[in-house]
């Protein structure tokens, strides 16, 4: 689990509580590391648990932060709520270090949670759990008739599909004629 | 929870995840679905084995099944195609029905029902147009799964007597048909025979029972081109339709086979004048199996040495209604050599039965086999 505290990213974080550390810890002090989401909540995390997110570990890579300044320049993932960015950060406390399992039976069952944490989890680009999370997607529809997928996954109709796909080529078209009335209004 | 607004990275690997029946439902849904499915298509069909229609002559019934890693193909006897395996009943529509769901597939519009007492999609056609459905869900399969995998086509209860019964052999892409024909009534008349096999298309295993003593097919028919032959033929003698096979394997099991024509089809094979393709022949014979150990002396077998070893042919047959099973173990200190290649075949006599098993091995290659 990390500490998060309501605030600003300038805030000072409070200590984390951390996935138990293993016996043989190691000797260089681990280095940390703050995110915070749209609820500006911020986390702290350690470099190891952040290895998890081939985004974050790519932004953190050659940094070099000291802890004060990595307190002072918390990452912001303004396109994350606050809640599914915590889940995010525990599932990779977690699993910091370890082999991930073949199956999570953690993630959550509210359909708009686990679309959101989908979408975060994408972005981060966390492997691992993104297979997780589309497992759980996919179950959502194992077994169901195909107007029960529909439904579950909103999956439009053809008609919808093709009617959707007119009105958009004839926005398109709308927008291009735009474009080409003023680039001729400003040759002129 | 709308699916399209994940990023397509994100569709596509749900995709991945799914079972090959939850995808297949999927495919109905919409013409976008079964789009982004195709897109994933060489990642879904990786683990597929094959998929088998199962076709029950008896009512019209066929069941389909999806054959994947999780459940290979096993040994003899062992059934390859269980329940669990089923991905779609295609059944004759029961005019009383009314709690059916029509789908577009591939711009016909095809009956489907879901039942809770199967986890499956239960097609339906009606008589007129059964041939058309079977393609249009055919292509569908072909869509979904792709071509890379193996489909074949297997036919149930052939066996019950019915004089005039012609099989059912839909115009399949991409599909191996395994069939199983009584010869009795009808087809006991060699022309019929013949008809329906130039007016279909090629076999991949022709399951034969003969009642009826029959007069010889023509050299060039399309029988023989079939890649796996077993004739059943108990009471009467082996008819000649072994003399122009040009298959892999040929089975028979007869009551008595003319001495000469077992001699003429070595001689053939070792001349290289026919049986090219041939990887193994077994002719079992109920009476006079007696002569068949002499036969092994006229046909000139050469010996290994008895105190070594030789290597045992074993291939994979499909004799048995397209399901894979190995043939009999041919261990034997006989062999022939083939005179165009130096090809060697194993040959035995066994329990009435006289076995061939040609090996991709030149007589050099062969011996250093044997230990």
């Amino acid at each position: 689990m990390s500490s998060t505290e309501q605030g600003t990213s300038s805030a000072a974080p409070a200590e984390p509580t951390t996935a138990p550390e293993s016996a043989a810890a190691p000797e260089v002090p681990e280095s940390f590391y703050y995110v915070h989401g749209k609820d500006k909540v911020v986390h702290k995390v350690s470099a190891g648990a952040l290895q998890h997110s081939a985004l974050i570990h790519g932004m953190i890579s050659n940094l070099g932060y000291t802890e004060e300044q990595a307190k002072a320049n918390p990452f912001p993932f303004e396109n994350i709520d606050g809640d599914i960015l915590q889940m995010v950060v525990d599932w990779c406390n977690q699993h910091k270090g370890k082999p991930t399992p073949p199956e999570d039976t953690n993630l959550p069952k509210q359909k708009e949670k686990l679309f959101d944490l989908v979408l975060a989890v994408n972005y981060l680009e966390i492997k691992e759990l993104l297979t997780y999370c589309c497992k759980q997607v996919a179950m959502m529809v194992k077994g169901k008739s195909p107007e029960e997928i529909r439904e579950i996954w909103m999956i439009p109709t053809d008609a919808e599909d093709e009617a959707a796909e007119k009105e958009a080529k004839k926005r398109a078209g709308k927008e291009a004629a735009g474009e080409t009335a003023a680039a001729a209004g400003d040759a002129k | 929870m709308i699916l399209s607004k994940y990023p397509f990275v994100v569709q596509k690997e749900i995709i991945n995840t799914m079972n090959h029946l939850d995808l297949l439902l999927l495919s109905f849904v919409s013409k976008n679905m079964k789009k982004l499915i195709m897109s994933s298509q060489r990642k879904t069909s990786k683990s597929i084995e094959s998929i088998d229609y199962q076709y029950r002559r008896t009512d019209g019934t066929c069941l389909v099944y999806l054959l994947d890693e999780i459940n290979p193909l096993e040994e003899y006897y062992k059934p390859s195609r269980t329940i669990g395996n089923i991905i779609m009943r295609i059944v004759k529509r029961d005019e009383d029905e009314n709690n059916n769901v029509q789908f577009n597939v591939l711009g016909k519009m095809i009956d489907f029902r879901f039942d809770s007492e199967y986890k499956y999609p239960i097609a339906s056609y009606r008589e007129w147009d059964k041939e058309s459905v079977f393609q249009s869900i055919h292509n569908h399969f072909l869509d979904v799964f792709g071509n890379s995998i193996e489909y074949h086509w297997v036919e149930q209860f052939w066996r019950y007597d019915e004089d005039f019964f012609v099989p059912f052999i839909p115009k399949l892409r991409n599909v191996s048909f395994n069939i199983g024909m009584n010869l009795d009534g009808h087809f006991s008349d060699v022309r019929n025979f013949e008809n329906f096999f130039s007016s279909s298309p090629v076999m991949k295993t022709i399951t034969l029972e003969v009642k009826k003593k029959m007069k010889p097919l023509s050299p060039g028919s399309k029988f023989y081109q079939a890649e796996y032959v077993y004739i059943d033929t108990p009471r009467i003698n082996g008819p000649n339709f072994v003399r122009h096979f040009r298959g892999r394997q040929i089975g028979l099991n007869c009551n008595e086979y003319r001495r000469s024509k077992l001699t003429d089809i070595v001689t053939r094979w070792k001349s290289g004048e026919a049986f090219q393709n041939l990887e193994y022949a077994q002719i079992i014979t109920r009476h006079s199996p007696q002569y068949l150990l002499p036969v092994l002396d006229e046909i000139g077998a050469k010996f290994i040495d008895a105190n070594r070893q030789p290597p045992t042919h074993a291939v994979y047959s499909l004799f048995s209604w397209g399901n894979k099973n190995r043939t009999w173990p041919l261990t034997s200190h006989r062999y022939i050599v083939r005179e165009t290649d130096n090809r060697v075949a194993s040959v035995n006599v066994r329990l009435g039965t006289f076995l061939i098993g040609v090996w991709d091995k030149t007589e050099e290659e062969f011996l250093r086999m044997v230990e």
